[in-house]
This record gives structure tokens, C-alpha cells and sequence, in this order.
């Protein structure tokens, strides 16, 4: 019988490394559905002034009838007596990629420095908008509710209508406020809190079908993770577009500057934008308490 | 200390070779000593501990920063957090944010404070008439606000008809079973 000898070449396999991935954010969700501004060249603070309305006198003595805004109408009626001003600030993340990480990468860390940069202040952007969330002066929801009531919508959706807010209406909430055991999706699954009371309703369906309806109650629906959820609640908003505004003085930038000292590059990524509530009625509060 | 007995050369002789002999089993034991003693320097148990450690103040110490991406976000300014009495933050936000929240609530009669209510001063807040009142005044609403679910609707049938049948709610959502239906 020959004599076999054993032996391995485990150790001359080099262990590749696969395009990295990387850590999921959330998108850019409420920045589309606001008021769009523009807003180069000098300023730093863009104020929006309002203007009462008149009203028709029914008599032959004609009033002279401000055109400013009064007490007495936009205090009881709008809250919209001081104009809405957003002030400019800069967003700015950056990184120092080192040659030698550069070099040695089976990857191409340039590129994900940009991506990385751009998730970052992307989140910034959307944070800084569903943080206004909260400053609205009215709030449908409330942490003392177990589950959303169609009446939060229907409410909320009123409100709108009643204060004249330009259709269309969106309603941004937590992920975890759609889709759990006591969020939006329980009035949609034919259960004894649901809206409908036979079957599932084309709403309901859509939930069934796509695990997801576009629309709901007169709203386009989007859910959006950055909504700041304490152990308590997060503040979602049923809203139309003239509610927030977003005032972009100038849009994201990429730079790459040589830091030899530092043997690396720096690459800095900044943007230079403001947002504020535009109009204080178009849009309503969603605070519901935290179900996950 | 060995005394030196007198005698003859013989047993001298004998002495010092008992002597050098004892010498020689000493060093040997010392090296073997020394030899235990380097032993149990490199034991697995010593070994996992000290290496562990001194590792860690090589890594400590030498700072190999070259393989690290830190992404460093910034803004020209502060973000701003504000505080209901009971304890909701609205916020962050910009200050000049801050600035026109602070003013919106104040006309709505709701004073907020830029510092977080601590759960003490929360507490003595929840005792209040004006607490409350604002309680009371929420519970309500969810009240009304809940009649929108179809929860509770077949009970409130149930009963509507037990009252025009001039029943009991029992007998209304009693289902007998086919064997004791009458026929």
C-alpha cells in the first residue's frame, strides 16, 4: 500500500474582501413635501410676510381695512401675525481619509466618503424638518390614546380644510406608528377598531396586498425613521405644503482639499439651508404614543 | 553553620565529599527552581492575563489611526430643545426656531422652558389643578375621538336590541347549539 502524506494549503487562500456595505439611513422624505425656496445671492434670514384678508362690507359706510395682519382676525383665527422667518445655517459633515486606508482598501473609499457624507446630511435635513413636527399648535393625537381613532384623521384632515391649506395633504409618521400592532394599519385590517365593517375596503386591501397604501383618509402617506420616538411617543404631522418651508441658500457641495501634513485628503461635504413653519394651520400635530 | 569535627584524613575526606556533593545537589535544585519558575511564567492562565493586558496598552499607546473614517458632522450653530411642564420636548431645532415656537405656544397659553423639567419637578407639575384640568380635558377628547372605532359597536347593538325586545343582552348573543333548538 503507498504511503500518502496529508497536508493543507488552507493558509495560502487569502481571505477576500467583499464591497463593503454600508449602515442604512433614512431618505430625504420631508424636504419634497414642503415649500420649496430658493434663495441665493445676499440675505441670510428669508422672512414671509402675511396679509389679512378683507372682507366685503355689507353697508354703504366702507371701512378702511388693514392690510396688515390684526389681532383680531389671525390671533383667534390663523396665529399667522408675525411673518415666518428661517435663518440660514450651514450643514457641513466631513472626513479625513488617510492615504494609507485609501491605498490599502480593496475598495473604493473616496466614493464611500461621499456617500457617507451625503447619508449624513441627509438625515440632518430631514431631521431638522420632522423636528418641527412638535411646533405646531395643534395636535390631533395625544400620548393618552392606545391606537390611532379615525377620528384623528378626519379631525386632522378638517382642520386643514378649515384653514383653507392648499390640497395635496400629506401624513409623515413613524414607521412604527403604520405598521404595529396599535398603528394606522389596525384600522385598515377589518378588526373591531377598523374603519370599514365588512371586508377589508380598497385601502385595507392595498395594506393586504402591498403592505402599503399610497393614500389614506384624503392623505399621501409616507413613513419616515427619523421621527425622534421617545420611550413615550413621536410627533408625526398630517400637513400641506404651505405649512414648512425650506429655504435653500446653497445646495450640497463636495470638497476635497490635500492635508499633507496629515498624510490624507479632507473631504468635506456642505450645504447651506433653513427651514420654519410657514403657516401654523396647514398643518396638524400626530403625536401618538410609542406602540413598538 | 557545619562544625568542622577533628579526626583523620579519611574522615575528611569523607566530609568534604559529603560536602561537595550536597553543593551539587543544591545548584541543581536551584536550577530547577529557576526552570519551574519560567514554567509557570508562560502558564496558559498568567499568560492570557498579562498578554491581554499589555496588548491593550499597545493598542492604547501606539494609536494606529490609519485604517479609521470618522465622519465629523458640524453646523454654524446650536440646536435648541424646548419643554412642556409635563415633560414633552419640542425640538431640537434652530434657535431662531426656538424663538418663534416659544412665542406660538405663549399665545396658545402653553409656557415652555428651554430646560428639561426634572422627573421631580414633572411629578409636582402632575399634581396640579392646572394639569389637571388639561387631563381631564384630553380624556374627554379621546373619548369622543374613540367613538370612531368600530370597537364596542356590537355590544351597544347588542343592547339596543335587548332594550327594543324588551330582553336582556344575555339572551340577545345567546346562540343555542342545533341539538337544543326546538323544533
Amino acid at each position: 500500500m503507498a504511503a500518502t502524506t496529508v497536508t493543507t494549503v488552507l493558509e495560502t487562500l487569502p481571505t477576500i474582501r467583499a464591497a463593503a456595505l454600508l449602515q442604512l439611513d433614512e431618505g430625504n422624505i420631508v424636504q419634497p413635501l414642503v415649500t420649496d425656496i430658493p434663495f441665493p445671492g445676499a440675505g441670510y434670514i428669508h422672512e414671509t410676510p402675511f396679509i389679512n384678508h378683507l372682507t366685503a362690507e355689507q353697508d354703504s359706510d366702507l371701512a378702511s381695512q388693514a392690510m396688515e395682519a390684526t389681532m383680531s382676525y389671525s390671533a383667534a383665527n390663523n396665529l399667522e401675525t408675525t411673518p415666518s422667518s428661517a435663518t440660514v445655517g450651514i450643514n457641513a459633515a466631513y472626513i479625513l481619509l488617510n492615504d494609507i486606508a485609501a491605498i490599502c482598501s480593496s475598495s473604493d473609499l473616496q466614493a464611500l466618503a461621499g456617500q457617507l457624507i451625503g447619508q449624513c446630511l441627509v438625515v440632518r435635513k430631514d431631521l431638522d424638518l420632522v423636528t418641527l413636527f412638535a411646533s405646531f399648535g395643534t395636535d390631533q393625537g395625544s400620548t393618552t390614546s392606545t391606537a390611532f381613532a379615525p377620528a384623528d384623521l378626519y379631525d386632522a384632515y378638517g382642520s386643514l380644510r378649515k384653514h383653507f391649506a392648499p390640497l395635496p395633504y400629506y401624513l409623515v409618521l413613524h414607521p412604527t406608528q403604520i405598521w404595529n400592532t396599535n398603528g394606522l394599519i389596525v384600522m385598515l385590517d377589518n378588526s373591531s377598531d377598523a374603519l370599514q365593517s365588512h371586508g377589508l375596503g380598497t385601502v385595507g386591501e392595498d395594506f393586504a396586498r402591498y403592505g402599503f397604501s399610497g393614500m389614506i383618509m384624503g392623505f399621501n402617506l409616507f413613513a419616515d425613521a427619523n421621527i425622534p420616538m421617545t420611550t413615550a411617543s413621536g410627533s408625526g404631522a398630517a400637513f400641506a405644503r404651505s405649512a414648512i418651508k425650506c429655504v435653500r441658500k446653497r445646495d450640497f457641495m463636495l470638497e476635497v482639499e490635500r492635508e499633507a501634513d496629515q498624510v490624507g485628503d479632507k473631504i468635506v461635504g456642505s450645504e447651506m439651508l433653513g427651514v420654519a413653519i410657514l403657516r401654523n394651520n396647514h398643518a396638524n400635530e400626530m403625536q401618538f404614543p410609542n406602540f413598538s | 553553620m557545619v562544625k568542622e569535627k577533628t579526626g583523620t584524613k579519611d574522615d575528611m575526606n569523607k566530609v568534604n565529599a559529603k560536602m561537595s556533593a550536597l553543593e551539587q545537589e543544591n545548584i541543581l535544585l536551584r536550577q530547577k527552581l529557576e526552570e519551574n519558575e519560567k514554567l509557570s511564567q508562560t502558564s496558559p492562565v498568567v499568560l492570557s492575563d498579562s498578554l491581554m493586558s499589555e496588548m491593550k496598552k499597545i493598542r492604547q499607546r501606539g494609536r494606529v489611526k490609519g485604517q479609521a473614517i470618522n465622519v465629523i458632522s458640524k453646523s454654524d450653530f446650536k440646536r435648541i430643545s424646548l419643554w412642556t411642564k409635563y415633560g414633552k420636548q419640542l425640538g431640537p431645532m434652530h434657535p431662531d426656531n426656538a424663538m418663534q415656537t416659544l412665542n406660538r405656544f405663549a399665545d396658545l397659553g402653553v409656557i415652555l422652558t428651554v430646560d428639561k423639567p426634572t422627573p421631580e419637578q414633572i411629578e409636582k407639575y402632575k399634581q396640579t389643578p392646572e394639569y389637571k384640568k388639561k387631563l381631564k380635558w384630553e380624556t374627554e377628547r379621546r373619548a369622543i375621538k374613540d367613538k370612531s372605532r368600530k370597537s364596542g359597536q356590537f355590544d351597544r347593538l347588542s343592547a339596543e336590541i335587548a332594550k327594543m325586545s324588551n330582553s336582556t343582552i344575555d339572551m340577545v348573543n345567546k346562540i343555542l347549539p342545533m341539538a337544543e333548538v326546538k323544533k
